[in-house]
């Protein structure tokens, strides 16, 4: 119904009218091309305490323009000797005694579960392969290999490994096998 | 910890962020797309689907909130490309000095560039706002109203009244030009009801094609279609 009052502006041209003064020719932003914006490091990226004495698998977690990283593959790992001065604590949680596996981010140990771990992500399992683990130190009894990830992320992604439900799925979402 | 937590939603940021971070660098691509998914509706590409959204920005993460430019840093750091332009918004919400004083919190400090870029885009978003509420309150736009009760009849004897009723008018526009441009004003009762729908018609106007129109250009992505 028609109210009383409304002639001026109701229709978007008249609306227009109102603020067609405003330059649309403004300089709104300084342009930055964005290809410099991929590159920037932000400061959300921490960094790792790297030790002179191990030789890191490096995976960088920045992505350029594909948010498909093509990273980690069964080359990048080396699985390492850490040095004796090294002192590691296990992680409280992520620690199984019957873990057959030890991932070492940080000072912080991991001893999972290969089978586990590797059900999980194709790129994993290639990176835990019998292959890739052959030679590698065994200093608690279990293949030990080094990740260059922070170990509060890295156990996050465990969690989320281990924990059904963790990241609330829809039906049909998960490992591909 | 609990092995069967009670299914949620968005996990709370400082989850989130590494998760997603791990889920790229690992190849856990189904779950890195589901938590991409879950915050579309939080940033929209879209004014419908900003006006539809019940909760946006940071405020998806739940508690503890995160600040915004962590936010806007781990998106940047991630390419989620759609979320940037609302976010870069939310994160020059604060203006230059709160950005500036967030250095002080792990993850806020922006790159020196897309801290410039977002308070000069920000500072010509608010200039536009002051030019718009004078355009709107003074100009003669808002016509006459053909009410008697109304502040913006044709009377000439109310000069006083009308004009105050303008500036209130003005008042109102510029406060919110100085905090979130892209939210509704309330006019309350400054003029009649029919004149209050015409002012927020044109403000709606203003907040759709000149504030959110221009989001992407915060960036220097130019429009959403280039997002």
């Amino acid at each position: 119904m028609e109210e009383e009052g409304t002639a001026a502006a109701e229709s978007p041209a008249d609306v227009e009218t109102h603020i067609a003064f405003i330059p649309r020719d403004l300089p709104a932003t300084i342009d930055i091309p964005s290809s410099i914006l991929h590159g920037i490091e932000s400061s959300f990226v921490r960094h790792n305490v790297e030790s002179s004495s191990v030789s890191f698998v490096d995976i960088p977690a920045t992505t350029t323009s594909s948010p498909t990283l093509s990273i980690s593959t069964v080359s990048d790992l080396t699985p390492t000797e850490l040095s004796e001065e090294e002192t590691t604590t296990h992680h409280d949680v992520f620690y199984f005694r019957d873990g057959n596996i030890e991932i070492v981010c940080g000072s912080t140990v991991f001893r999972v579960h290969s089978a586990i771990i590797s059900f999980s992500s194709s790129k994993l399992r290639d990176m835990l392969s019998p292959s890739t683990l052959l030679g590698a130190p065994m200093p608690e009894g279990c293949p030990r290999v080094v990740f260059k990830d922070i170990p509060e992320d890295f156990a996050v992604l465990l969690k989320m490994i281990y924990t059904p439900g963790f990241v609330s799925l829809p039906f049909g979402v998960g490992p591909v096998y | 910890m609990t092995r069967f937590p009670a299914r949620r939603g968005v996990p709370e940021f400082t989850i989130f962020a590494p998760l997603i971070q791990m889920t790229t660098k690992y190849g856990f691509h189904d779950v890195r797309e589901h938590l991409v998914n879950d915050i579309k509706d939080a940033y929209p590409t879209k004014w419908e689907g900003f006006e539809a959204a019940g909760v946006l920005g940071e405020d998806v993460f739940g508690s503890p909130k995160p600040h915004p430019n962590s936010v806007l840093n781990l998106f940047l750091e991630q390419g989620i490309e759609f979320a940037l332009p609302f976010a870069a918004y939310r994160a020059g919400l604060g203006g230059p000095s709160a950005s500036a004083l967030a250095n002080n919190k792990p993850g806020t400090a922006l790159p020196p560039t897309v801290l410039v870029s977002i308070t000069h885009g920000m500072g010509v978003m608010r200039r536009m706002a002051v030019l718009a509420a004078h355009r709107i309150a003074y100009t003669g736009d808002l016509g006459v109203c053909p009410k008697r009760a109304c502040i913006l009849d044709a009377s000439t004897n109310r000069i006083e009244q009308r004009m105050k009723a303008l500036n209130d008018i003005f008042d109102v526009m510029v406060g919110r030009s100085e905090g979130d441009m892209l939210s509704p004003l309330s006019f309350g009762t400054l003029v009649c009801v029919n004149c209050t729908r015409r002012l927020e018609k044109v403000h709606l106007y203003f907040r759709k094609e000149f504030v959110w129109a221009e989001l992407p250009n915060l960036l220097g992505r130019g429009s959403w279609e280039a997002v």
